[in-house]
């Protein structure tokens, strides 16, 4: 027999020692220190990570408070659009006079903060501009709030509620025209790029 | 093995209704071992020590050939396998993988005793390949006895000594040893026969 031919047939006979179980302990102080024990991962894997797991995984009466609070913040959510829609509450002088006007006046004020926002990203690129529109717009606003003052002293309120309502319509019809003018100019530079 | 690819087809056929009735091979538990090492798990780390630390033990002492710098290799071998897990691909199986780091640390181990691995003893060649010629009818005739080989192997200089555990014990071919100290291949299988024919003479 060959000697390839004894140590292939009595491979394990060579295996004879092993080391101690002092030498894995001197081997695990050497290692890293693990991330977690089992027991602990083990508790982790069941505790929920995050609230909404906890709506998942939890009891019936867990779940329906879950559902109440989330119920409570739409609710919420939606009272403060309708508020900041119709903001109402922000006229309180208008509402003491009339309801229905203070209704009119919100929604104009919202309209033209809606529009003041989309001037300003039209004319991002061209503040010169867009500095000019603003102050002609701030002139229409100074009246309209020295209007809105005098309002709670004026013998006929509502007429000067009229006036206030005209001057949103004239800040809005100025918008409008800021607006289109912004986008005639931007019309005009997309020919001139194109040609 | 053979029914391997069978049980495969099954499975892949989706036939799930007919019940499997080739046994399941038992499910290497050595990838999930290296998973839960990978996640820090002591009692993993633990299990694959455990599976692998005698054989890696005995590799070590042999090319090595002292305890207790044996004992030395293979703790950092260890703390370099788990250290570097990350690295492991599944490319080889774990324990080659793990075996050719405790290899090359032992043989770095040799390395710091700044002796050569492959013994600059002078050989005629002439007489070496005669003495080969002759070799084959001794070892037909000889008494192997599984104590006397290792303590022959064990009193073999460091340099026939790696070559020949590296390629009887550890199954590496000459082109692998060759890689693993650094020398060729045709040295490998020379400085092989030479320390065969060493080990013989002694015993």
């Amino acid at each position: 027999m060959s000697l390839e031919n004894f140590i292939r047939e009595h491979r394990d006979e060579f295996e004879q020692d092993a080391p101690t179980y002092a030498f894995w302990q001197r081997l695990a102080a050497q290692l890293p220190p693990p991330a977690g024990d089992n027991h602990s991962a083990e508790n982790g894997q069941n505790k929920p990570s995050g609230p909404f797991l906890g709506v998942q995984r939890g009891s019936g009466v867990a779940r329906r408070w879950w559902a109440v609070a989330a119920s409570i913040v739409v609710l919420l959510g939606v009272l403060w659009w309708v508020n900041a829609r119709y903001a109402a509450t922000e006229q309180p002088e208008v509402v003491a006079v009339s309801p229905a006007y203070a209704k009119e006046v919100a929604q104009y004020a919202s309209l033209i903060d809606d529009k003041r926002d989309e001037l300003k990203a039209l004319a991002a690129n061209n503040p010169g501009l867009y500095q000019q529109f603003a102050n002609d717009l701030d002139r229409l606003e100074t009246s309209y709030l020295a209007l809105k003052k005098d309002l709670p002293e004026t013998p006929n309120q509502e007429l000067l509620i009229q006036a206030m309502i005209q001057n949103l319509q004239l800040q809005i019809d100025l918008l409008n025209e800021q607006l289109r003018v912004i986008e005639r100019m931007k019309q005009q530079n997309t020919t001139h790029e194109t040609v | 093995m053979a029914s391997n690819p069978a049980t495969g087809s099954v499975a892949a056929g989706g036939e799930m209704a007919i019940p499997r009735l080739t046994p399941i091979l038992p499910l290497d538990p050595v990838p999930d071992l290296v998973a839960r090492c990978l996640l820090g798990d002591r009692r993993a780390q633990y299990d694959l020590y455990k599976r692998y630390a005698k054989a890696m033990y005995n590799v070590c002492k042999r090319i090595v050939g002292h305890d207790a710098e044996a004992e030395d290799v293979l703790q950092d071998a260890f703390v370099d396998a788990f250290g570097n897990l990350h690295r492991f691909r599944g490319e080889s199986t774990f324990g080659a993988w793990l075996k050719q780091i405790v290899v090359n640390r032992a043989v770095g181990c040799l390395r710091t005793r700044r002796l050569p691995l492959v013994s600059t003893e002078t050989l005629d060649n002439e007489n070496f390949d005669r003495a080969e010629e002759g070799e084959g009818i001794d070892e037909a005739q000889m008494q192997w006895d599984v104590e006397r080989v290792r303590q022959a192997v064990a009193r073999l200089p460091d340099g026939y000594r790696v070559v020949l555990t590296l390629y009887l014990f550890d199954g590496y071919d000459h082109d692998e040893i060759g890689q693993i100290l650094s020398i060729s291949e045709s040295t490998s299988r020379s400085q092989y026969l030479r320390a065969k024919r060493k080990l013989i003479s002694e015993l």
